[in-house]
Parts: C-alpha cells; structure tokens; sequence
C-alpha cells in the first residue's frame, strides 16, 4: 500500500492564506477575533446607545450627546470575536471506495476549510463520525494548530457502519455555541439523511453540506453477473448488468442527489455536491468560493 | 400459480433438449451410415426423410451448442461477488426494474429458451427434412480428368496436369452436398478413380490420385464410361437387344441428367458419332491458350529392309515443329545391337514455322493448321538381318514444353512367319497372291481340300491345338461350331457356323439368303482388314449372301445397296472371323466377282495376312502407343512370358491361359521392352508418335455428338447458400448470448 500523499501542499496553503470563511450569520463567540459578534464589545464599530446606568464604565459616556441633551448615554460598539468552524467528517466504510477515496477527499477538503479558519483565527473543530461520533478534535486557533489538525486528519481511516441521524443527533447536543458546521459525506445511509440535517438545522448552525461520491458510484463499471455486498452491513444484492439496470440506478442516483439538495435548499443549508476524482484545490479555491463558503 | 411459475422454466427447457434429442439420434444414425434405412423407415411410416445437408464434422459442432447454451446458463447462475460501498442504490434499482417490468425475470429466462428454439431450428433445418421425398439426392455430375502425354505439357506451371486437378477440385468443392460425383481419368483408355458418392473428401482425393501417362488421348471409351454409369439402363433403350417377341412389356428408361465436366487441353479427336443424351457436357480448357505453342516432337518412325539386301536399313523419321517460329534441331540417331552402340548418326533438321490459315471470307470453316514439318532419312549398311535392331532418335540439346515426344524408338526384328491354312477347292487367285515370292517370305501356307476339314491329322488337331495363325475358309465351312480352328479366320463366300446356306435347316433368326449383283456402296478405310484400300466401290459382285442375326454392334466392314452387309467380322473369344459374303469364284469355279482384278484385291489379302495372320515384318512393326494392349505370340509354344519394361529390372509374367496368343497391357511407359520366353526373346517398342499430342495448343472447343461445346460457355449452376445462412444465424445468436453476458455498453 503507497503512503497516503500530504493532505495540503505547502504552495496550496500559501494560496489558502488569501482566503477565510464566511458565515451568513453573526454569531457570539468566546474570545475576541475578527468576526463581528452580536455581542456589544469593544471594538470601532458603533452599534447604538443606552442610558447610563451606575457602574457603566464611564470611558464609552458620549460626552457630546450629554452637552447636547444633558442626559447620560453609553455608547455600544459591536464586539468583533473568533467564528466557530465544524468540520464533521464521516468516516464510515463506504467513504473507503473510489480513487481516490472519498474519505481521502473529505480528509483534503477538511484540511484545507480548517486551515483557511485557523488562519483567520476561528475556532477549527474537527469531529469524525460513522454510526456515532467517533473521534474529536478539541477547537483549535490559530495557525500553530494546523499540524495537530493535520495529524488528527491523518490518522482518521474508514471504519464501522454510517448512521447519520444518531452522529449527528450527539453533535447537537454537545456542540455547545454556534457557527458554521461543514458535513463531509457520501450520505448513504439507508435509514435517510433528513434526520440527521433537522438536528443541526435545529441548532441554527450556518450548515454546509459537502455530499462526496466515487467516480465508480457516479458511473459504475460493473458488468455482468455480479453479487453485490454491501461494505457496510455485509448486505447482499444479486444483480445481472444491463443497460436497463444501469439507466434506472442513474435515475436513482439523480433522484437521491436531487433530494438532498432540494432538502437542504428548503432549509438555507448550502449543499455542494463533490465527486471524488475532482481537483480539490480547484473546489477549493474556486467552487466553494463562488458557492460563499470561503472569500 | 407460484408454485407454476417456479416450474414452467425447468419444464421448458427440459422439453427443449427432449425435442433436440431426435434430430440427435437421426445424426448419430446418419453417422454410423444407417441413414437408408432409417429415411425407409420415416418415409414408410411419417412419410419423412432427412439427409445433413452439413459435413459430418459441421453437423457435430452444431449438435454441441445446446448442451453448451445450458452449461453457460449453469455458469451464468453463480455470480461474482463484488464489495460496494453500498448496496443501497442497486437494491432500489433492481426493485425498480422488478416493479417497472412485471415479467423482468421471466423474460430474461426467456432468452435462454428462444435461443435453444433457434438451435432447435437450425439442427433440424440443416437435417433437412422432407416431406414425400427421398433424402440425399442431389444431382450427380461427373469430372472427366485428361491425364494423357499432351497434359505433362509445362506451359503452365507446374504442368497442365495439375492446374486440371486444381480445378477439378474447385469444381468439387463448388457441388453440393447432396450431388454425387464421379471421378474418370481418361487417356487412351478411361478409368473409373471414384464411383458415383457424395463424400467430397474421396472425390478429391481421387483427383489427387491421378497421375501423368503417357498415353494419346481417346475421349470416346470416358464419355461412354460416364455415360453408362450416368444412364445405367440406357442400353436397353438400343433397338439390338430389345426383345423380338413383344410378350413382355418394353418399358423405355427415363435417363437422369448428368453433367460432365471435362478438364483437358482438347486435344483429341472430335467424338462425331455420340450421342449426348443426359449428358451435360462442360468444357474446361487446361494449359496457355493461343498459338504460342512450344513444341518439336517425333511424329513417325519407319524402317524398311532393302529387299535386295536385308542387311541394309532405310530409316525415316518425320518430324513437325508446332512453334510459330522456324526451328533448328539437331536429330540423333542412334543403333543399338544387344544393348550396345553400334553407330550413331548426328543430323540437322530445319523445320519451318508452323502455319494457322484463316479461311477468307466464309469464317464458319474451321482455321487451317499446318505444322513446319520436315523428315530425316538415313542408309544404314551392314546390319545383321538375323538379330534384332533396336534404334533410337532424340532431339538432342533442345527444350520445350513437351519432352515426351523428343525421342522415339523403333525395334527392327527378325521375321515371324504366318502359319496359313487355306481349306477349300483350288483357287487360282488365292494361289496367284499366296504364291507370290513375297508372301512366301512372311509366311507358311498349307492347302487342305474341304472333305479333309473333319480329318483329325490334317485340320482338327492341329487346329485345336492352335498350330495355325490363320485359316481361310473358302467356299467351305467347318462342319460344327466346336470344329472351328484355336485361331483367326476368314470366311470367302460362306458364313461360319452356325448359320447355314439357303437350302439347308438354318437355325431360327439366323438366316442366309442369295442377292443378285449388289452394289458395294461403303467400307471402313480405317479398320486394318480395308487400310490402304479405295476405289471399292468399282468392285463388281455377282452373287452375294444376305446374312441375317448377327450380334448387335458387329462391325460393318462394307456394305452395298438393300441393306447388305458384304463383309464383317464376329469376334469368337480373343478371335475374329471374318466374313466376305461373296466368293471370288462361285461353287463351278467361275469369277464371282471382278475385285482379284483390281489392284485393291491383293492389298486386302495382305491387309489380311498381316493383321489376322500375326505377321512380323522383316522392317518393322506396327507402333505400339503407350497403354495399348501389345498381342505378343511367341514362335514356339510356351505357357509363360516375361515382360521387362523400360528402365525397370524387374520382369513381369504373363500367363498365356486359354488363349493362343499373350496379352500384355503393362505398356504405359515409352521405350523399348524385352520379352522372354523358355527358348527365345524379342523385344518390341511403344512410342507416343501422335501428332494430336504432339500438338499441345489448348483447345477452345471440342466437338462431341453433333455440337460443339466452348470452354468455359457452360453457366455455373446457382450454389445454395442457405446452409451458410444457418450457420450465420448460428453464430449470431451465440454472439447475442455473450454481448448480452459480457458486455452492455453496446
């Protein structure tokens, strides 16, 4: 087995550091940054008055609003603070097919928004996750925290059965703030990905949803007699290739695309749809780019 | 319902191959060769017959391709496992396709059933059966392959020999397969290499068999061969043999339709006299054709004693250059005595070119061809009379296309005389011609009167024994049948037993009856008894006998006006009779007749003494050509000969039987062979010396019947294309099964 190629290269990190994430939504967060929070702060930015009450701090007293109206007003400046990123990664069996394979391709486009949010001093959270979450990676900032992401990255192989509502369902509930989640999956999942999707809609994340498929489930290559095992669940299916066969799993296939995206259209979630064999840089620094999610 | 559901495949596919099995054991049935009585039984009791219309070979291939259909459909059943990320999609889909076409299951096991019907069809389709008709017949033709002198020409490479068995074997392999074949290889004489079959692989190799002769060229015996075998009832459509007395029903035979496919370079004498019949005569030219012809060739070689002194020879060689161009040949003439060079004579020979003229104004008349023809003549002195001479001419340092006539030998013998016995009253015009110093030189005569023909001393022992070579019976006859000589007859002015004179009891259909004066109105020139023979018709007779019942095909020799056969031959085991049905002198010695006074008269005498007599010249012989039955009677009594044959060691027996003379048809190759015998030895000399083969232009077009037919102007038969059709489908429909296996991306 080849080693693994580097997720990010270093000319592609350079090209990364021009960009940072967007969110549609202001959100509040824990420590200063750059993102202008809801949170009335200290920063340039002026957001309103109120009237002073004792133990304001007396320095934010607009001085020329007292001369004018002889009353006591604070002045309130939107806070500017750090944007939580969380970048859910599935690693269930099925994300170990394609060539590339699409784990590996999540594992690339994981490491690429994160990097562009440690650059931008956001809160990068890394969370991995099959039929539960697996593996997560405290929230890290700051670009000193790319190689401990890198390696949590890295270290993240293909395991276990996909169950996307219960994963998801725990995400919800420990992820304590607000932010952007970022779901990188095949989203096959015999039991629906509607659920799953409802959870985080509930948590009023800015939600981005990455759905990665193999070039060989796109167009499969298969002919023949064939029986199919399912890697997951070890499920059989006997099937004998034909062009019928073959037209009406495309029309499925379409179908199943399709309604991911009009579920999460529906719901302000953006769904970007990924094949594996896609040049990630270009994803990256273009598609995801006109799509919003990065600027 | 389910239950039959389950079921209805299995079922059908086991009715299929049960209906296969049939068509299966009619071909194993056709295999072991019980196809006759197999197609009597079907035809007597289904009123079916069958023939493969496929080689044997073909018919197994196709015969194996159901039981390998099933066998691929076991095989198509265990499927390939293969990993997934999920088997979601698929699942839905297949449900899909299973909700989409109700019957998607059964109609793919329905393919499997419609291409075991297709095989189902072509195995009995290509079994061809029939209803209300006999199985394999097809039409029958026979291939007639010229392996005469002329066909080892190389002006084709290799030789025309072999470019005519190639395209006999096109022609073989363009039949069908129901057609039966014939193969005959003809020269002078015809022979059957394969009787009427279908097997195509025995007609080739028949062809193949065929090797080189050679022999002249005789279309005659392979056209009557082929037609014999094509028409085998076709003689008792002749007028002799049918029965007189019409008690029983005389059914004419319907002949069938052969076609004769003739593969020679043409060059033989036209057959006039044939009638073609059912025969569908195809001509195909073999070897270069146009007048570029490249031959010099040995026509005729003579020699002829001094009559003064024997010891001196006078040789003639005739030779013809059929080049368009003069030619100069060096001519070597060489005399052997006892197998060693004697002399030697070197001469050369300027031969003009040879002339094709292309009558003006009428084309209808055939183009002239007259070959550069020149002779050489040689005196050679001091040659021992009393020992055989055997000389050999050859072109020497000359090539073309036909070497088998560049060289000729000649064996110049001792005389053998005839032992002549003449019975009957004294006839001074047979006296005049057997007195004569020149006929007592070749032979011995004894006279007997008719009274001594029943004395056992003076004719009926000696007779039997075959002491004579010849017995003239003049005005006289044997007394019975079984008196009648162990040698070759002629009959003047009686006819042999059985037949009788008017007057006595004749025996019924053979009946003799007198003419007064008829007129002689033809002959046969060309047979040995009349050769050299004309103005015949001048030929004053008297009285005549008009002898009726002879054996059909009895060779008329000469015949005058009402139908009256004037002279015959019988043929009485390896004897001949023959018959002048009017006497020189009548029964009081008075001329019968005006013929002894003319100069024809003693030439038929001679004619006679030559060829019923055995008569070896003091010259030379008559020339042996190559595969012609050389009749050799030793000058003393002996059971057993040895023939050796040019170039070989090894001697050949003949044994003499019941016969008086020796038969020996081992003569196919040129050149000298030495018979011996207890007691003594000649040798004799078999030379091709025949300008039709000498003369190896192809011909364009033969005449044979009342037609000619052209090379090449026969029209191919349509050949049956069906079969290759089934086969098409054959391989479609296994090509259908494995596109729709193995590939879907069509």
């Amino acid at each position: 087995m080849t080693a693994p190629a580097p997720l990010l290269s270093p000319e592609f990190l350079h090209r990364l550091e021009q960009l940072e994430l967007v969110t549609r939504k202001i959100f509040s967060g824990k420590m200063k940054g750059d993102k202008l929070s809801r949170r009335k702060g200290q920063s340039v930015e002026f957001a309103d008055y109120r009237q002073y009450t004792v133990g304001d701090d007396l320095r934010f007293l607009d001085w020329n609003l007292y001369a004018r109206l002889d009353r006591l007003f604070i002045r309130l400046f939107l806070e500017e603070e750090d944007l939580h990123v969380h970048l859910l990664v599935d690693n269930s069996l099925s994300m170990g097919f394609g060539s590339p394979t699409k784990l590996q391709f999540a594992k690339q486009v994981a490491a690429a928004l994160g990097f562009v949010g440690l650059t931008n001093l956001d809160r990068v959270a890394v969370q991995a996750f099959n039929d539960r979450m697996t593996e997560t990676l405290p929230a890290l900032r700051g670009r000193r925290s790319l190689w401990r992401m890198l390696d949590f990255l890295d270290k993240l192989g293909p395991a276990g059965p996909s169950d996307l509502a219960r994963s998801l369902k725990q995400f919800s509930m420990r992820c304590p703030g607000k932010g952007i989640a970022i779901v990188l999956s095949d989203f096959m999942d015999k039991n629906g990905f509607e659920d799953a999707l409802r959870y985080l809609v509930a948590r009023q994340l800015d939600i981005y949803v990455i759905h990665i498929l193999a070039p060989e489930e796109i167009d499969p290559t298969i002919a023949g007699d064939v029986k199919l095992i399912d890697a997951e669940d070890g499920d059989a299916a006997e099937i004998t290739v034909s062009r019928p066969l073959l037209d009406r799993y495309r029309r499925n296939l379409d179908a199943f695309r399709g309604g991911l995206h009009d579920f999460c259209s529906r719901r302000g979630i953006t769904c970007i749809f990924a094949p594996s064999d896609t040049p990630f840089e270009g994803l990256v620094l273009n598609y995801l780019r006109r799509k919003g999610l990065v600027r | 319902m389910n239950a039959l559901g389950r079921v209805w495949f299995p079922l059908a596919v086991i009715a299929l191959v049960a209906l296969a099995l049939p068509g299966m054991a009619l071909f194993g049935l056709h295999v072991a060769g019980l196809e006759g009585p197999t197609n009597d039984w079907l035809l007597a009791n289904l009123k079916l017959s069958f023939h493969p219309a496929l080689p044997l070979w073909a018919c197994g291939v196709l015969l194996a391709v159901p039981p390998v259909l099933v066998l691929l459909y076991f095989l198509k059943l265990k499927r390939k496992p293969l990993e997934v990320p999920s088997t979601f999609l698929w699942k839905k889909s297949v449900e899909d396709l299973h909700v989409n076409s109700l019957f998607q299951w059964l109609r793919r096991n329905v393919l499997l059933l419609l291409q075991l019907l297709a095989v189902l069809g072509l195995i009995y389709g290509i079994l061809a059966p029939k209803f209300f008709a006999r199985g394999g017949e097809g039409r029958r033709y026979v291939v007639l392959v010229d392996n005469s002198a002329s066909m080892s020409a190389t002006d084709v490479s290799p030789n025309r020999l072999a470019q005519a068995k190639d395209a006999a074997i096109a022609e073989i392999d363009a039949a069908g397969e129901s057609d039966a074949g014939m193969v005959i290889a003809f020269s002078g004489a015809a022979e059957i290499r394969q009787s009427f079959t279908t097997n195509k692989v025995a007609l080739k190799q028949a062809v193949r068999d065929i090797g080189p002769t050679s022999r002249p060229t005789r279309l005659e015996e392979a056209l009557a061969l082929a037609e014999s075998l094509a028409n085998p009832s076709r003689s008792t459509e002749d007028v002799a043999v049918r029965p007189d007395n019409a008690t029983r029903t005389y059914v004419a035979n319907e002949g069938r339709t052969t076609d004769v496919h003739l593969f020679s370079d043409g060059r033989f004498p036209d057959v006039s006299d044939f009638a073609r019949g059912n025969l569908n005569l195809q001509f195909h030219s073999v070897g270069k054709p146009g007048p570029e012809v490249d031959n010099v060739g040995i026509v005729a070689f003579s020699a002829t004693r001094d009559e003064s002194d024997p010891s001196r020879l006078f040789v003639s060689v005739r030779l013809l250059n059929f080049r368009p161009k003069p030619a100069n040949v060096k001519l070597e003439l060489t005399v052997l005595v006892d197998g060693r060079t004697q002399k030697s004579y070197d001469r050369s020979v300027n031969l003009p070119a040879r002339l094709i003229e292309t009558p003006a104004g009428d084309s209808n008349l055939p183009a002239k061809d007259i070959p550069g023809e020149n002779s050489a003549t040689y005196e050679i002195p001091e040659l021992d009379d009393r020992q055989e001479v055997v000389l050999r001419a050859r072109i020497v340092g000359h090539t073309d296309a036909l070497p088998a006539d560049d060289e000729a030998q000649l064996v110049v013998g001792v005389v053998r005389r005839a032992n002549v016995l003449i019975a009957g009253p004294p006839n001074a015009v047979l006296d005049a011609f057997f007195n004569d110093r020149a006929t007592q030189e070749v032979c011995a005569v004894r006279r007997i009167t008719p009274a001594q023909l029943t004395d056992r001393a003076m004719y009926l022992d000696p007779a039997q024994k075959g002491t004579f070579d010849l017995v003239i019976f003049d005005r006289c006859v044997p007394a019975r049948e079984e008196d009648m000589p162990q040698s070759n007859t002629l009959f003047i002015g009686r006819p042999p037993p059985p037949w009788k004179l008017p007057g006595e009891p004749q025996p019924e259909g053979k009946t003799v009856e007198k003419v007064s004066q008829p007129a002689i109105k033809g002959w046969v020139p060309q047979h040995g008894l009349l050769r050299y023979l004309s103005g015949l018709h001048e030929v004053g007779v008297f009285e005549a006998y008009r002898v009726t019942g002879l054996p059909p095909r009895t060779p008329k020799l000469m015949e005058g006006d009402r139908d009256l056969l004037l002279m015959f031959t019988l043929s009485r085991g390896s004897y001949t009779d023959a018959v002048l049905a009017f006497p020189i002198l009548n029964d009081v010695g008075e001329w019968n007749t005006n013929w002894p006074l003319l100069p024809s008269f003693p030439l038929f005498l001679r004619n006679t003494l030559y060829t019923l007599g055995n008569v070896r010249d003091a010259s030379s012989e008559e020339n042996t050509v190559p595969g012609e039955v050389k009749i050799l009677r030793p000058a003393e009594t002996v059971d057993r000969i040895e023939v050796t044959a040019p170039g070989s060691l090894e001697a050949v027996a003949v044994d003499r039987g019941s016969r008086v003379d020796f038969a020996f048809a081992g003569t196919d190759k040129p050149g000298v062979y030495n018979v011996r015998w207890r007691g003594g030895s000649r040798r004799f000399a078999v030379n091709l010396l025949d300008p039709d083969e000498s003369n190896i232009q192809p011909r364009t077009s033969v005449t044979v019947g009342s037609e000619a037919v052209v090379a090449g102007a026969s029209e191919k038969k349509p050949r049956e294309l069906w079969k290759w059709l089934i086969l098409a489908a054959l391989a479609v429909v296994l090509v259908e099964w494995y596109v729709y296996n193995q590939r879907v991306f069509v």
